[in-house]
């Protein structure tokens, strides 16, 4: 689904997917040997049971499987897509709005945090672990939280003076088309299938 | 008589410290002007804007624009569509994830049609020449196309009185030519907050001058800006084109 969703930049996902494989691993690498259960092989004095490594195994292929969904949503939509989603899907309009209105300021004040730490090294800051350095990082977010709320309060006024009224309208309204349709049923189909197959070979 | 299309007597504004931006301005404008709002930092020239737009509190004696009575009822909320303002920076005001959407948001928001809507961002995107970056992302785009799609945000709400805080800040030379072509191809009601006295001069053919909040000369553009001992008392120079040669 990652790849049909992604196609064909895979430069996107691949060092994703890579970083949360990795870190995966490092958290149920200790869960064999921390489970007691049937051992299975021994490292020196670490012994590996059969139940931990069910449950590392469970742990992993849940993990990545939440993981892979969520980057196949967030890499096959853009954020303005997925708010626009989520509203249709019920959550309250002003929740929605913040979240975009905050999304896209993030991106101005990241700019202006990096404005401000060139400015720190123009005047010969170098970050350390002094009570000085710790001082001016300290002056520094401060600054930036002033800047925040500076800035939110134009953004407030601008949206105030084009009329705003509480709920985010857009030109174009969208509409699902018959290969969204095709593509739910078919992640519908896959799922059902399996569950059948289960019933099926329980039985 | 041309029936004036802002009318304010005794406007007073102060921040929520208490501290007053503006002190008991009155102010005449007909239909049509152009006029170039000038002072220090910190005169009050963007406290007015905010005041006309009807963005933040204020009080007054008298206070139409376009004709409507703002101190009466819940007109203040009609303002915006009124009298539209123009931001100091374009990133406080560009929130859309294009172009086209964020000039169609304050047409929305007057609750119109979506074929209205599409026809006056057409229209707006049009008079600022900006057409084929319709659907770019706003952030992306640089400062002078910013200040374009922003400008555009105010045209197509179709307003009678276009305020413009500092248009011309931060933009290089040819951003700067092409929006005072703009301006002086536009018909509506322009007051423009300016430290660019050259810009002034070229889109302007009235000035007023404030500082400390209260109005200290208002006459002709280029009487205003000529007067050396005028500006040089309220920290500004005569712009270069005025100069008289030594």
């Amino acid at each position: 689904m990652l790849l049909v969703c992604t196609w064909p930049d895979f430069g996107w996902w691949l060092p994703r997917i890579f970083w949360i494989i990795a870190g995966l691993i490092v958290f149920i690498l200790p869960t064999p040997f921390l489970t007691p259960g049937e051992t299975v092989f021994e490292w020196g004095i670490l012994k590996a049971s059969k139940e931990g490594l069910d449950t590392s195994l469970l742990i992993f292929s849940r993990g990545l499987a939440i993981s892979t969904l969520a980057l196949a949503l967030i890499g096959s939509s853009t954020i303005y897509d997925l708010v626009r989603g989520a509203n249709g899907l019920g959550l309250p309009s002003k929740i929605c709005s913040i979240f975009w209105l905050g999304f896209r300021h993030l991106d101005l004040l990241s700019h202006e945090f990096k404005r401000m730490r060139v400015a720190l090294r123009a005047r010969g800051y170098k970050i350390n672990s002094s009570l000085g350095s710790y001082k001016t990082i300290a002056r520094l977010s401060a600054n930036m939280l002033v800047r925040a709320l500076d800035r939110s309060e134009h953004v407030g006024l601008a949206i105030k003076a084009r009329g705003f009224h509480g709920v985010f309208n857009s030109l174009d309204t969208p509409k699902t088309t018959w290969r969204e349709f095709g593509f739910f049923f078919a992640m519908l189909l896959i799922p059902s299938s399996l569950l059948a197959l289960d019933f099926w070979l329980g039985n | 008589m041309i029936n004036p299309i802002i009318n304010i007597q005794e406007l007073s504004h102060a921040y929520a410290d208490g501290t007053k931006s503006i002190h008991q301005i009155n102010l005449q404008i007909n239909p049509g002007e152009s006029i170039a709002i000038i002072g220090p930092n910190g005169a009050g020239k963007t406290s007015l804007f905010l005041c006309i737009a009807g963005l933040v509190s204020f009080r007054a004696s008298t206070f139409n624009i376009s004709g409507i009575n703002a101190l009466e009822g819940d007109n203040k909320l009609l303002l915006p569509s009124k009298a539209a303002l123009l931001f100091q920076d374009s990133d406080d005001q560009l929130f859309c994830p294009t172009v086209e959407e964020d000039i169609a948001f304050g047409p929305i928001n007057q609750g119109l049609s979506k074929a209205e809507v599409k026809q006056r961002v057409e229209i707006a995107l049009e008079e600022v020449g900006l057409i084929e970056k319709r659907n770019k992302v706003p952030h992306q785009l640089s400062g002078g196309e910013k200040r374009r799609v922003a400008l555009a945000g105010l045209l197509a709400m179709n307003p009678d009185i276009l305020l413009l805080d500092e248009p011309s800040q931060f933009l290089d030379h040819r951003s700067r030519r092409s929006l005072i072509n703009i301006l002086n191809e536009n018909s509506h009601t322009k007051l423009i907050a300016t430290h660019d006295f050259e810009m002034a001069l070229e889109t302007c053919t009235r000035a007023i001058l404030l500082d400390q909040g209260k109005i200290v000369a208002d006459g002709p553009v280029k009487t205003i800006l000529a007067d050396e001992s005028l500006l040089k008392n309220h920290g500004m120079e005569v712009p270069y084109s005025l100069k008289s040669p030594r």
